[in-house]
């Protein structure tokens, strides 16, 4: 086991070094550059002045050359400077990844909390009226638009009934809270986010439990323990969900990889400050240094989470095994 | 469940529309906008939210005011020729401009040090490195040697590389604290973006010597929100307003929302899209809101680029008969309200060189039977079709603009109407601003009509976009936004003539002639004006659009809540 995680963790690092330089590539090859834009829209800025600003972003160099600075820069742990914000990388990054974890986090806890054991209820009570009524609500929470559902949460929590705000990631112009006061106002605004993108996440989990549940449950094994008078939450916990969790360690584990990657639609629409707004500004900006750090965590983590999966099906199934 | 659907369907118009009836008062105004921010630095700050929330915290040298007249801001008095603080005289046989300028007084950084002369030397040299990359550097560049005076820094003297008239608009013209800033300009100044990356704006942004403005930065957090409080040393009159929170909220879509909820109490001209702000306009109204909505007509010009390398384009008779088959009153009433006001040519009616006198410029009216006419006079007649046709070509072009902006695939449609009705197909291509801005129009690739705006000042002279030798072109780089490729040597001439033209009244003829000559030859058909927007609550008193690049909050300080 121990050869194979040092195996896979050196081709993590050779895919990442490929796949940042695609990355790159494919950010280098789009048509146009915001330097370009400006003139188009500003009759007094000059081409004089887009050409001194693409040397001072270097971006009068070819392609490969850029990338290798940025590389070398990477390595030698410089994050680099953003050009469309003008500060530092980490500085703008480090906060907003930050907030997209705790969003996406706490969205996806709840929501594996919630929907595991409605889908197993589910599966043991098949074609039941609750069955019946937890498929619905799952079907509506994997098909209703995430755009819509955030506005009308907004429009109902905030607008209307005003118990939670409309947007942001915390209250602002207020003294400084510390302690209980902000974690408490931190949970004020992540509610109706984190209740948009549940309502998805949940309507996932529970099919997925619900079908793999309903597989298992169906096994000679599962027949035979009943047969040999073994308790039903004995079966149900310790035989039937043990089984059929490689499928969903599959789910989870791709959950898992976006967590940094940012809900763009639901940070958007709330005004809440995560990553994903700030990655497509960054593509569309041709701001390399923001944009790049996060393509490679999230490449990174879908690689991880890849690993991750792949150990634990080894360890919730004795008949996996890795040489 | 269905019932419940059904109710929360018919609830939904009922939530949308729940009454706006908070008042806020000077304690907090929370102010809404949907673009991004960057480092408050005013020499390298690119971005309009930027400059739109530094215009509360800084005060520039001169400015335009919402009359669209220069005023002295941190300066004693405006320089002109006429009240003798710009003088011309000639060196070496070239004509050059020196201008003296006196700060006032009470000038001073929010730390309590004088904004002095040395400010502005050290900002000029600053702005001219190589290492930083500010914008457009010509406001600038035009200014060859500052000479402060060491008996009273306050005063100084500038010395223009070349006489042109719009020598004292210097609104963009930038200045940072130099008792803060230089150190850090001595020490990283020499490497690419040394200086940008280790300036006190970036950081240290809250810091009170980096503003002189009415208000100075108490907390900033990019992509989130900036909070500003009354700066104690500012030179005029103290703000009314406590505090001013300005948010990011990038969805246009929720702004009503958060204006409806309290999150905001006003949304900045950063916010709304016409649209959204005539439908917001007749809601308030009808509910008798504390809220308004505030339109005021810009400078930004909406536009065709005709390719005139283009063989039917090249035909004037055709380009007229395009302008004269369509009706900009009905367009912009239709698709606007009449919000937005039809356009005659590239200067707006809030800018001192507008003019609609038929004497001097070409005024198209609305004339379907004169196009029909003119195309026929062309030699383009019509078909069984529907559409005309010469030498077997049917007479078609195609029209491109950014995809995604739904009122600019409105006008599109319109278009396509009302030129059907005189023999002419347009087919619609759009492109994402990205591709549109940075290849097609650039490189002026489009094969017929592009459709976009140009964003100006008042006053501007139109070299980069009528001057034959701003024609994009692979020698030259692509530089210039001629991009309808329009040559006319009498427009050349006018223009070299109006960058030495003193006389104001001389000047604006000029400026009549080019416009004579370029609504004569059409290279471009003339659209709207578009409106600036903005959302204030109806008891914010003194707060007054400009309809230009520099916005209310340089008068921010006049703003109270009643």
């Amino acid at each position: 086991m121990g050869n194979y995680i040092t195996r896979r963790l050196f081709q993590m690092v050779l895919v990442l070094i490929l796949l940042s330089f695609v990355c790159y590539g494919l950010m280098s090859l789009m048509p146009g550059d915001p330097l370009d834009i400006m003139i188009s829209s500003n009759p007094k800025i000059t081409s004089e002045d887009i050409v001194r600003l693409k040397a001072v972003y270097g971006l009068d160099q070819p392609m490969y050359m850029r990338y290798w600075a940025w590389l070398t820069d990477i390595l030698s742990g410089d994050f680099g400077y953003s050009r469309t914000y003008k500060v530092p990388t980490t500085t703008i990054l480090v906060p907003r990844l930050f907030n997209t974890f705790v969003l996406t986090m706490t969205a996806l806890i709840l929501s594996l909390m919630i929907s595991i054991p409605i889908g197993i209820i589910s599966a043991l009570k098949k074609g039941s009226k609750f069955d019946y009524f937890t498929n619905l609500l799952a079907f509506a929470g994997i098909s209703i638009p995430s755009f819509f559902l955030a506005i009308i949460l907004i429009i109902i929590f905030a607008v209307w009934l005003e118990w939670f705000p409309a947007g942001g990631t915390e209250s602002v112009g207020e003294a400084s809270l510390t302690g209980m006061a902000y974690a408490k106002d931190r949970i004020h605004y992540l509610v109706l986010p984190v209740v948009s993108l549940m309502v998805l996440q949940i309507g996932t989990f529970v099919r997925y439990t619900r079908s793999a549940m309903m597989e298992v449950l169906g096994q000679d094994y599962i027949r035979t323990a009943r047969a040999k008078g073994i308790k039903q939450n004995k079966i149900v916990y310790l035989h039937a969900l043990k089984n059929a969790l490689i499928p969903l360690i599959t789910v989870i584990s791709i959950s898992f990889s976006f967590i940094f990657s940012g809900a763009i639609i639901t940070e958007t629409i709330f005004a809440y400050q995560g990553v994903g707004r700030l990655v497509y500004d960054s593509i569309m900006g041709n701001d390399y240094n923001v944009a790049m750090i996060a393509f490679i965590i999230s490449i990174a983590m879908v690689l991880i989470m890849n690993l991750v999966a792949d150990i634990l099906y080894a360890v919730v199934d004795p008949r996996i095994s890795y040489k | 469940m269905k019932n419940y659907l059904l109710i929360l369907l018919m609830m939904f118009p009922l939530l949308s529309h729940s009454a706006i009836s908070r008042k806020p008062s000077n304690n907090v105004l929370k102010i809404g906008m949907t673009q991004e921010f960057e480092n408050m630095n005013p020499i390298i700050k690119q971005m309009m939210a930027t400059s739109y929330i530094y215009e509360m915290v800084g005060r520039t040298l001169v400015v335009l005011d919402e009359k669209g007249k220069w005023i002295p801001q941190l300066v004693k008095k405006y320089p002109t020729l006429e009240n003798g603080l710009a003088k011309m005289y000639t060196e070496k046989g070239v004509k050059k401009i020196k201008v003296q300028w006196e700060m006032k007084d009470l000038a001073s950084w929010g730390d309590g040090t004088p904004v002095t002369g040395y400010d502005v030397e050290f900002s000029h040299k600053i702005a001219l490195s190589k290492n930083i990359s500010v914008g457009e550097t010509e406001v600038y560049a035009q200014v060859e040697k500052i000479i402060v005076d060491k008996k009273n820094p306050k005063k100084f003297t500038f010395i223009y590389e070349k006489a042109k008239w719009s020598f004292n608009q210097l609104a963009t013209f930038q200045i940072v604290p130099k008792h803060l800033e230089s150190a850090v300009f001595d020490k990283f100044g020499k490497d690419k973006e040394g200086y940008s990356k280790n300036s006190i704006y970036s950081v240290n942004p809250t810091h009170p010597g980096l503003y002189n403005g009415p208000y100075k930065i108490q907390e900033i957090k990019l992509g989130s929100h900036v909070t500003l409080v009354p700066n104690p040393t500012f030179y005029g009159k103290a703000p009314k307003i406590q505090k001013i929170i300005l948010k990011l909220i990038p969805n246009t879509g929720t702004l009503e929302a958060n204006l409806r909820s309290g999150n905001i109490d006003m949304i900045s001209i950063l916010g709304l899209t016409l649209d959204q702000a005539i439908s917001l306009d007749k809601k308030l109204k009808k509910e008798k809101s504390s809220h308004r909505v505030n339109f005021k007509q810009g400078l930004i010009y909406e536009h065709i680029d005709l390719q005139l390398s283009n063989p039917i384009l090249k035909d004037i008779n055709v380009r007229k008969a395009l302008v004269h088959s369509i009706n900009r009153q009905k367009l912009t009433q239709a698709l606007f309200e009449g919000k937005q006001t039809p356009a005659l040519h590239n200067v707006a009616p809030i800018d001192t060189w507008f003019t609609k006198d038929p004497k001097k410029v070409v005024v198209y009216k609305y004339s379907r039977r004169k196009a029909k006419k003119l195309l026929d006079k062309a030699g383009w007649k019509m078909g069984k079709d529907g559409y005309r046709h010469k030498d077997g070509k049917k007479l078609g072009f195609q029209l491109m603009t950014t995809s995604g902006n739904k009122l600019r695939e409105l006008v599109e449609v319109y278009l396509q109407e009302e030129w059907k009705k005189i023999g002419v197909e347009i087919s619609i291509k759009n492109e994402p601003p990205r591709v549109y801005f940075g290849e097609t129009v650039k490189k002026s690739k489009f094969p017929a009509m592009a459709m976009f705006a140009w964003i100006s000042s008042p006053e501007n002279t139109p070299r980069s976009t009528f001057h034959s030798k701003s024609i994009p072109t692979d020698k030259n780089g692509y530089s210039g936004q001629n991009a309808p490729r329009w040559k006319n040597k009498s427009v050349d001439k006018l223009i070299d003539e109006i960058d030495v033209t003193f006389d104001s009244d001389k000047r604006k003829e000029l400026v009549h002639k080019v416009l004579y000559h370029y609504t004569n030859e059409v290279p471009v058909i003339p659209l709207y004006y578009r409106s600036d927007i903005s959302v204030t609550p109806k008891n914010l008193v003194g707060y007054k659009l400009t309809g230009h690049q520099f916005s209310s909050g340089n008068h921010v300080e006049g703003w109270e809540l009643k």
